[in-house]
């Protein structure tokens, strides 16, 4: 398990996320978790609902930024807040995943930010003696 | 980042110019040019948003300078105030270069009200339009489209509206581009982009979004003021700050994506893949500006619903003495958006395609594309500041048509990042202190209007002195807040 499974950063107009993780299913998660805390605190978030997402993408990266979009595009949708996550089947341009969460209740959570996009700005998926680190700036 | 040195080497033109020269980066194809006084490039250097403008300068096509406007910060890709001319034969389109939020843009409405008219019902004008204007996060919009609504809406904009009765055909002639951008085919747009875009028809969002109550604080251009009908101190106007939501969101991600996996076979090797282009002669690129079209056109019925949303507010708290036909529409203008326009480059007129990021167009007097209206006066330039302060109008002039491919600033401009601005202050000391200015707000969430905080941003007024003073458009009037209505 990754020391910290991420951390904010500031951007003049937006907001980044470090994750970190021993394998990339688990960066992938821990970049989930920490995108969705930007939006609510973790613990305001019940399980009541799951979905399946399924994406792929061209590379490593472009695959962490549409498991990212594939979830601001059920909170567009469907107002989806999520807190737990598993990733069932994982290839370097494909994934199987599972996110859980429940509908955005505004008497309940708490919102500190409403993210538009993924940008791919600065966008890194990088290796290490301690395991994976990506770097993800959002557009707020 | 591509290869850079540390430092910017920035050359001074004039009080009001600075060059990046070619020399920083290798990969650059052009000169970068920044539109900042003393004080406003202090502010600027703290970020790095200089870093993003020769990024741009390398981009396959650019032709006279990556541009700045004053009011520039970081962003993702191309900065945030960042204007970009790519030649049409052999230049290229970038979706990022547009940014997520497609035809993001502001509209302002005047009424024949004054201030002191109102001032005894401020707090019910300021609840009827936060109950009209659906805002904050998963607020559903003012009309629910069916798949054929949205493809009628992509394709005709604010026409659409129009036609179902939201607002007048005026409004129309006083739209850029008349509230529709041709090329648009729905074809070219996902069904996951539609999906995002049909429940958000006529809504506000979150983030800098914003309507706005302001009375007419200063006039500096008389006769520019009463030909666009805001000619009196005191006057009350309405502002309307939007884009086109999840929909032009989805768009940009969909093409930035595609763009990014094509790098290679086109043969760009970009500095930063937010970068990611698109030949503007291939079908892919065609294909980016057909969809843009769609997003843009969305954009502008959006803010014709707010706009309608907004008069119906006014008509429900003052009756007959402000009907809708009494509000109307001075312009709207977009800020994030890719235009084909021509211009006098080298001695040649040159087709291109102008990059506007966080930008406005800001043609002068007598050019063709003007409404017959403000022929003489130029086209009108709507720059909101902050909640606090104050908002301009100006309007276009010659010097944008020599150096800036027909464009200036867009607003004032992030100083302070988010989470900063969030520890300064929190939202209950900001509404308290906004009241002590005089200005009432309605927000959804007090958590996020720090964000928003006045001094999170540069000072407006310093920003727009800078583009009047470089004679790319001329000050006409300052507007002070009176209401602001948030997500």
């Amino acid at each position: 398990m990754a020391l910290r499974p991420y951390e904010v950063f500031d951007h003049t107009a937006d907001v980044g996320i470090h994750a970190f993780g021993d394998t990339l299913p688990e960066l992938f998660i821990h970049a989930a978790q920490g995108m969705e805390s930007l939006m609510v605190a973790p613990e305001q978030v019940r399980e009541s609902v799951s979905r399946e997402i399924v994406v792929e993408g061209h590379d490593i990266i472009s695959l962490l930024i549409a498991w990212l979009n594939e979830l601001i595009f059920l909170f567009d949708t469907e107002y989806l807040l999520f807190c737990a996550f598993e990733i069932g089947v994982f290839a370097e341009t494909s994934l199987r995943g599972r996110a859980s969460g429940e509908p955005y209740d505004a008497q309940r959570h708490e919102l500190s930010s409403a993210i538009k996009a993924v940008t791919w700005h600065e966008a890194s998926v990088q290796r290490s003696d301690d395991g994976y680190r990506a770097s993800i700036i959002f557009d707020i | 980042m591509g290869k850079l040195d540390d430092k910017i080497p920035l050359e001074r033109v004039d009080s009001y110019r600075w060059r990046i020269p070619q020399r920083y980066n290798p990969e650059m194809r052009v000169s970068g040019m920044v539109y900042a006084d003393d004080v406003l490039i202090e502010q600027i250097l703290l970020d790095n948003a200089m870093h993003q403008v020769a990024n741009v300068a390398t981009l396959p096509g650019i032709v006279g300078h990556s541009l700045a406007m004053p009011d520039i910060h970081w962003g993702y890709g191309f900065p945030v105030g960042g204007v970009a001319a790519t030649h049409a034969e052999y230049g290229v389109v970038s979706p990022g270069g547009i940014g997520f939020d497609i035809n993001c843009g502001v509209r302002l409405l005047a009424t024949d009200l004054l201030h002191t008219q109102i001032r005894g019902k401020i707090d019910k004008l300021a609840d009827e339009l936060f109950s009209n204007l659906p805002s904050g996060v998963g607020g559903a919009g003012m009309h629910q489209l069916s798949m054929d609504e949205m493809h009628a809406v992509m394709v005709h904009g604010a026409a659409w509206a129009v036609e179902e009765s939201y607002g007048f055909a005026q409004d129309l002639e006083v739209t850029e581009e008349h509230g529709c951008l041709a090329g648009a085919d729905p074809d070219a747009v996902s069904n996951t982009a539609m999906q995002r875009g049909m429940k958000q028809l006529g809504s506000l969002g979150s983030g800098n979004h914003f309507c706005e109550v302001q009375t007419i604080e200063h006039i500096y251009d008389a006769e520019a003021a009463q030909a666009l009908g805001i000619g009196q101190v005191g006057q009350i106007v309405v502002t309307i700050h939007c884009g086109s939501r999840g929909f032009g969101h989805q768009i940009a991600e969909d093409y930035i994506r595609l763009a990014e996996s094509k790098q290679q076979d086109f043969g760009f090797h970009l500095v930063d893949r937010q970068l990611a282009c698109l030949p503007l002669q291939s079908n892919l690129g065609k294909s980016y500006l057909s969809a843009m079209a769609c997003g843009a056109n969305f954009a502008w019925a959006n803010r014709q619903l707010l706009m309608h949303g907004v008069r119906q507010a006014f008509a429900s708290v003052f009756g007959k003495r402000t009907r809708p036909k009494d509000m109307p529409l001075v312009y709207d203008v977009c800020h994030n958006i890719a235009k084909m326009e021509e211009y006098e480059i080298e001695g040649q007129m040159q087709r291109v395609c102008v990059h506007r990021k966080g930008a406005t167009r800001a043609f002068p007097a007598s050019h063709p594309v003007l409404p017959e209206k403000y022929r003489a006066i130029g086209q009108p330039v709507l720059i909101p500041g902050d909640m606090g302060r104050y908002s301009f109008v100006l309007v276009g002039a010659q010097g944008s048509m020599e150096e800036t491919f027909g464009t200036c600033c867009h607003g004032a401009g992030r100083r302070q990042s988010r989470t900063a601005a969030k520890k300064s202050i929190t939202g209950k000391e900001l509404i308290e202190q906004l009241a002590a200015r005089g200005v009432t707000v309605r927000v959804h969430s007090k958590n996020l209007l720090p964000e928003e905080a006045p001094q999170a941003y540069k000072d407006a007024q310093q920003v727009v002195n800078v583009v009047h003073n470089a004679g790319l458009a001329k000050l006409v009037a300052r507007l002070k807040p009176v209401i602001v209505v948030k997500g």
